[in-house]
């Protein structure tokens, strides 16, 4: 009777405090939703009252005065190739790096892994230095390499601390079959090690798509434009029309979240499977 | 090599394997650290004139009691940060893996969503919910007639540490979680029958059972969580701008302040090297702490 | 074998970052040499798709999406747009920007000697950028049109100006220790007028605070605000102009001259009376006009670029209301104290690379950018310019514009910190007042230190 209540407030608190966190993760994405269609000077007389009005002038303005939507398509280029890039990296990397005990190995890991310490403000004039000497600046591709680079450190450490708790009778008996070693990296292993990639696309999808610094540093061009880059000019110098912004980070934001609430089931489904598996 | 390909293939394979991201790696992030490893034994404001001076700049870094002061705050956000973020994820995975939950998906793919906000977005709308005369925070204390707790939440050198602090933790914790669920996913679910049979509770299974098992993801976490926060920029940026003074000031934001307002490139070059060292450092510290080699060699 | 492989790769990588390293920084930002720029050149028409037009390279820490509704960005970006279709064969290659953003970008790209063919300039980073040979001196452009060349106000050049030479152009003008006060509040409290003394001050900052006001609300969140709208008006007062100047040209003055302690005394003692928000130090200058809109707050210190601000988004009872005044007279001043922190602090400058035959069209850009025209449309916008007598429609501007220029007739204009010091110097400035602020540290402590980071340029 005392333990049936007492699990009784536990599965209370505990819902009750996962409610109270799930909806603060969803508050600020509200907040900046009906922000958006107020206008400045409403927004200045109260920053969290509900809007008066339904006014769209604020999306208008984003679409009209400002080319988001070559941002857009640029972020989503960068972000796509950018992740793929990193995925298939680090998953053969870290693969490698996982199962087989070679001379370096230690080293190379700390070597990858490092990576992770490096404050990037530190390397935007040398690394555009670099750049610069061999052209490498203002093109389409040029940001696909600072992402893939900074993003494997922290993939391949993801990606090898995995592998190396999946069992290896798979693998052995893959290998007695005949199967080859690229065979059964990706037949074998990738599918085994699909919830980790998955995280690791997702981490790095959202990191790739908010980049700001290299963004705005190896690329100059308007046309090369990235989305965080692009929503700058909604500041000037003494004003900021902040639902004139939110606005904009909203219409920027809205096919990532909803990639991100379709793409994210399917993290879950990943992850339940491997239970089911383990 | 052509010997040694015919030799074994294996090494061949690995070589494929690691060397594309190898490449990239090391052009992207290494060469140019070792730029700004050149660049710190220079006097330098970024023009034509670079002026030789060997480790002065080192020298004085280890002199610059800001330098310090910002490492310190840096190493105390990491202490909370490890906490809050970890120890609420922990916390918060297991009470999903437990049966008592409801909406279970729901929190799963809720509670990552702070983490694909841009750290510059989150700053700014925790500016907002600390803000002294209609912040969220104060609205709240307010109303429950605690007006005397209403503080100018982000002007207090005293406390200011930890109050930013809460929106890092906050954004991370669904970060932390899916790693740690993805940990936990490969777990025999057995091991947790044979434990219920044996009367185990909730919490004696997350601490006994599940805690031991992801160690290694645990370890992976807290390096992260290391290194993600010696090198916090944005939100910081954002929310004080490292102020009140230099109560928040933070390493990436100094060296960001030395090399674009200041134009010290070379002195902001020497600490970028300061802060690599002594990151490395404490994450090599933490996993020393966290695998405990001399427990090993004794059992 | 692996190992020496891995060892090999590493080696060749590493010798051809530090030959790589070694030899571009210091080699390529010398814009004299003809190879250089000829280098960029063809790298230039080659990634162009245009072939052959001319590009130039354009960057503005002034977004270009304020056109039509910001006095100076409608100016700015009008006559670019003029100016374009007027040459045909020339690109622009516009890259805007918010300040921020661009004081990043501005010294990456050229500290890797990438300087572009016309941008914007700080006064406070003068200093660094000629010394460090990135822009060009104008003096031939200007010279060959005395019209333009004299068209500005009193001392325009002053910042950008070294050895004679001039190095930038002022985009627009600015006063930065303006006060705005609503004088429905102060009359409420028993005053007609703004006070005209310090005591005077003092004693409402009494009165406000009994009646749960904030007498003044500042936002130093991103630190400027205290250090460019009072600290220059207020140490003024106290040190005078030759003492400024002095700092400037490194000719005695010191920050730990009294009279620059007794500005930060008086500005700590101020606050410690509790004329100030409580949130000093985390709202920034956008919130801080929230503040003052929402009548939490009866006056607030800003700058010019704050009037039309009011005119587009005050609510109408406080537009209505709000006069503007100077600071009152500082006891134990100069003689002079009608004074106010005023003057240009973004110039165009054009970039020391920028080859011969490519200059002609580049001045001419520059001169239409910051010419009479530009001044015109962003005057009748309600903004201040630095062109001296701008043709606009005075019945059609903001009323306080009016009131402004009213005002500055009796008032003499003095330099903005920020605007003129150099820039490490302004930051340690910026930083520690507000630890002076925030009750960390004496004036005493603060002036040591900017005085620490002033030597260290000499």
């Amino acid at each position: 009777m005392m333990k049936k209540k007492r699990t009784g407030v536990l599965r209370l608190l505990g819902n009750l405090i996962l409610c109270l966190f799930s909806f603060s993760c969803v508050f600020p994405m509200i907040w900046i939703f009906y922000s958006s269609f107020k206008t400045q000077a409403e927004f200045n007389q109260s920053s969290t009252a509900l809007p008066k009005a339904l006014d769209l002038r604020n999306y208008i303005s984003v679409f009209t005065q400002t080319d988001l939507v070559t941002a857009m398509g640029n972020s989503f280029r960068n972000t796509i190739v950018s992740v793929s890039g990193i995925v298939i990296l680090a998953f053969m990397a870290g693969y490698v790096l996982s199962r087989y005990r070679f001379r370096g190995r230690g080293f190379l890991y700390n070597y990858f892994t490092m990576g992770m310490l490096i404050p990037l403000h530190a390397l935007l004039v040398p690394l555009y230095i670099q750049f610069k000497q061999i052209g490498l600046t203002n093109h389409w591709y040029t940001l696909l390499f600072p992402y893939i680079g900074f993003g494997l450190p922290i993939s391949i450490m993801l990606v090898e601390s995995y592998v190396k708790s999946i069992p290896k009778e798979l693998e052995e008996a893959a290998a007695i079959d005949g199967c080859g070693f690229f065979k059964t990296m990706f037949r074998i292993v990738l599918p085994l090690a699909g919830p980790i990639l998955a995280t690791v696309a997702i981490i790095q999808f959202f990191a790739v798509w908010n980049e700001f610094s290299f963004a705005l540093i190896l690329v100059s061009k308007d046309t090369l434009r990235t989305v965080p880059v692009g929503l700058t000019v909604f500041k000037s110098a003494y004003t900021v029309d902040y639902p004139r912004l939110m606005a904009g980070i909203l219409v920027t934001m809205l096919p990532v979240m909803i990639l991100y609430f379709s793409f994210s089931k399917r993290i879950i489904e990943g992850m339940t499977a491997g239970a089911v598996k383990g | 090599m052509g010997k040694n390909r015919g030799k074994s293939k294996l090494w061949f394979y690995l070589l494929v394997c690691i060397l594309p991201a190898f490449l990239i790696y090391t052009y992207v992030v290494i060469v140019p650290i070792l730029g700004a490893i050149r660049f710190s034994l220079f006097q330098w404001s970024g023009g034509v004139d670079m002026k030789y001076i060997g480790f002065k700049n080192y020298r004085l870094l280890l002199k610059d009691t800001e330098f310090w002061k910002a490492f310190q705050n840096n190493v105390w956000i990491a202490i909370t940060c490890i906490l809050g973020q970890i120890g609420i994820a922990f916390f918060f995975s297991a009470l999903l893996s437990s049966r008592i939950i409801k909406l279970k998906a729901f929190h799963r793919v809720v509670a990552y969503f702070p983490a694909t906000i841009s750290a510059v977005v989150v700053g700014f709308v925790w500016s907002f919910i600390f803000n002294y005369d209609f912040g969220l925070v104060n609205a709240f204390l307010r109303a429950i007639h605690l007006e005397k707790w209403a503080k100018p939440w982000l002007d207090n050198p005293a406390t200011i540490i930890f109050i930013i602090s809460i929106p890092l933790i906050w954004q991370y914790i669904g970060y932390y979680m899916v790693i740690i669920m993805a940990a936990m996913t490969s777990i025999d679910p057995s091991i947790y029958e044979m434990a219920e049979l044996d009367g185990a509770s909730g919490l004696q299974k997350a601490l006994r059972i599940t805690l031991p098992l992801i160690k290694d993801s645990l370890a992976v976490a807290v390096m992260l969580c290391i290194a993600g926060n010696m090198k916090i920029f944005d939100h910081i940026y954002v929310m004080t701008n490292g102020g009140p003074g230099t109560s928040s000031m933070v390493m990436a934001l100094q060296v960001y302040k030395t090399t674009f307002i200041k134009s010290h490139y070379g002195y902001a070059s020497a600490m970028s090297v300061g802060i690599l060292i002594l990151s490395l450092s404490l994450v090599i510290a933490s996993r020393v702490l966290i695998t405990q080699p001399w427990r090993k060699e004794k059992g | 074998m692996r190992k020496r492989l891995f060892a090999a790769l590493l080696t060749v990588m590493v010798v051809s970052s530090l030959w790589g390293c070694s030899s571009k920084p210091v080699n390529e930002p010398e814009p004299a040499t003809q190879e250089g720029t000829e280098d960029a050149e063809t790298q230039e028409t080659e990634t162009e798709a245009s072939g052959e037009k001319i590009v130039i390279h354009l960057m503005s820490q002034t977004p270009r999406s304020g056109q039509g509704t910001e006095g100076f960005a409608t100016g700015f970006y009008n006559m670019l747009d003029q100016w374009c279709e007027e040459h045909p064969e020339v690109e622009v290659n516009l890259e805007d920007m918010d300040q921020t953003s661009y004081q990043t970008k501005i010294n990456s790209v050229c500290a890797a000697g990438d300087i572009p063919d016309i941008f914007m300039l700080k006064g406070s980073w003068a200093t660094t950028f000629i010394d460090n040979g990135w822009v060009s001196d104008l003096n031939t452009g200007l010279d060959a049109d005395p019209a333009w060349r004299d068209g500005y106000i009193e001392n325009a050049f002053e910042a950008v100006t070294r050895e004679e030479k001039i190095y930038g152009i002022p985009t627009q003008s600015m006063a930065t220790g303006l006060v705005y006060y609503n004088s429905q509040m102060w009359a409420d409290m028993g005053y007609e007028t703004f006070p005209e003394t310090w005591e005077e001050l003092l004693e409402a900052t009494e009165k406000f605070k009994a009646a749960g006001i904030s007498t003044f609300v500042l936002g130093n969140k991103p630190n400027w605000p205290a250090e460019s709208c009072w600290i220059s008006t207020l140490g003024d007062r106290y040190t005078g102009a030759d003492w400024t100047q002095s700092i400037l040209e490194g000719t005695g003055a010191k920050f730990t001259d009294q009279e620059f302690i007794d500005a930060l005394t008086l500005f700590k003692e101020l606050n410690d009376k509790g004329a100030f928000n409580a949130d000093i130090n985390s709202i920034d200058d956008k919130e801080e006009d929230t503040v003052y809109f929402n009548g939490k707050a009866a006056s607030i210190v800003s700058g010019t670029w704050f009037i039309p601000i009011i005119e587009t988004t005050a609510p109408e009872e406080i537009k209505n209301a709000t006069k503007l005044a100077l600071l009152p007279a500082v006891p134990g001043g100069t003689d002079q104290q009608n004074t106010i922190s005023g003057g240009p602090a973004w110039f165009l400058s054009v970039g020391s690379s920028v080859p011969e035959e490519k200059k002609e069209l580049v001045m001419d850009l520059v001169k239409t950018l910051t010419g009479k025209e530009q001044a015109d449309i962003t005057a009748s916008m309600g903004n201040l310019t630095a062109w001296a007598d701008p043709t606009y429609d005075e019945s059609k501007v903001s009323p306080l514009y009016t009131e402004y220029n009213q005002l500055m007739k009796e008032a003499k204009t003095v330099r903005i910190y920020d605007a003129c010091m150099s820039g490490s110097v302004i930051e340690t400035m910026n930083v520690g007042l507000q630890s002076l602020l925030a009750g960390e540290k004496t004036p005493e402590e603060l002036a040591n230190e900017i005085q620490m980071e002033q030597e260290l340029l000499q």
